[in-house]
């Protein structure tokens, strides 16, 4: 059961490359999910990029999207 | 500054960055901000600019205050160590000969500082501009983490600036 999601909130200044590269190799998602949700977030100004088992997990995942500039935000996740 | 002050292209299992004489400065000094700021050598803590600084290099990862407390005493200091210790990685190599030549696999201290050091000198709710000398560095930054990204990601091309 995910429990937590992170969300990757759109930001104006970030390059859509490196945003894809990010997804696409801290979250683990296969590229042209990547490149999806990179769209998702230009376009809808956030999407769930992660879901996790616990909370440390979910603080990971996040503190390396930090670490490259991105903008995530941990939320639970609610049905 | 333009993209033409600055190159990068994989060669072997190496990244070789080739950066213009006149930007290696300002390059270096914005990596010094972030140096000091990962350091909190800033003189006055509190000052109004450097929280909305700080808010920007590090926007919260939770919507709730007492999480985000509890999330920075669990990571806060790791991840500032470690990025520091990136920074002064890349300042190293700023300080040594052109072109700089990196290991591929050690390419993300570059991705990751100049990606974090662009936010020095802009908001991240602000479209981007060029309209400023502050926006023109954070221009340039983010076109070196673009031009090295590219360089070991060609696949990414076509995804594009925005």
């Amino acid at each position: 059961m995910t429990v937590f999601r992170v969300v990757a909130y759109n930001d104006l200044c970030s390059e859509d490359t490196v945003v894809a590269d990010v997804l696409n190799r801290v979250c683990g998602l296969p590229l042209a999910d990547a490149v999806a949700l990179t769209r998702q977030i230009r376009i809808e100004g956030k999407a769930t990029v992660g879901l996790a088992e616990t909370r440390d997990d979910a603080e990971v995942i996040a503190a390396r999207m930090l670490g490259f500039g991105l903008r995530p935000v941990i939320e639970r996740n609610t049905p | 500054m333009t993209e033409t002050h600055f190159t990068a292209e994989l060669d072997g299992d190496e990244l070789v960055l080739t950066l213009a004489a006149d930007a290696v400065q300002p390059v270096r000094t914005a990596v010094e901000l972030l140096a000091d700021h990962l350091e909190d050598k800033w003189v006055n803590q509190w000052s109004p600019q450097r929280r909305v600084v700080r808010k920007d290099l590090f926007p919260p990862a939770y919507k709730s205050r007492t999480a985000q407390e509890q999330y920075e005493q669990r990571h806060g200091a790791a991840a500032k160590a470690d990025l520091l210790a990136a920074a002064q990685r890349v300042l190293a190599a700023l300080a040594g000969s052109q072109p700089m030549r990196c290991p591929a696999d050690a390419s993300d201290d570059w991705i990751r500082v100049l990606g974090v050091a662009r936010l020095l000198y802009t908001h991240r709710d602000r479209p981007l501009s060029n309209d400023t000398l502050r926006a023109q560095a954070a221009n340039f930054l983010s076109a070196m983490q673009h031009e090295v990204l590219i360089a070991l990601r060609p696949e990414l091309t076509e995804v594009g600036k925005r």
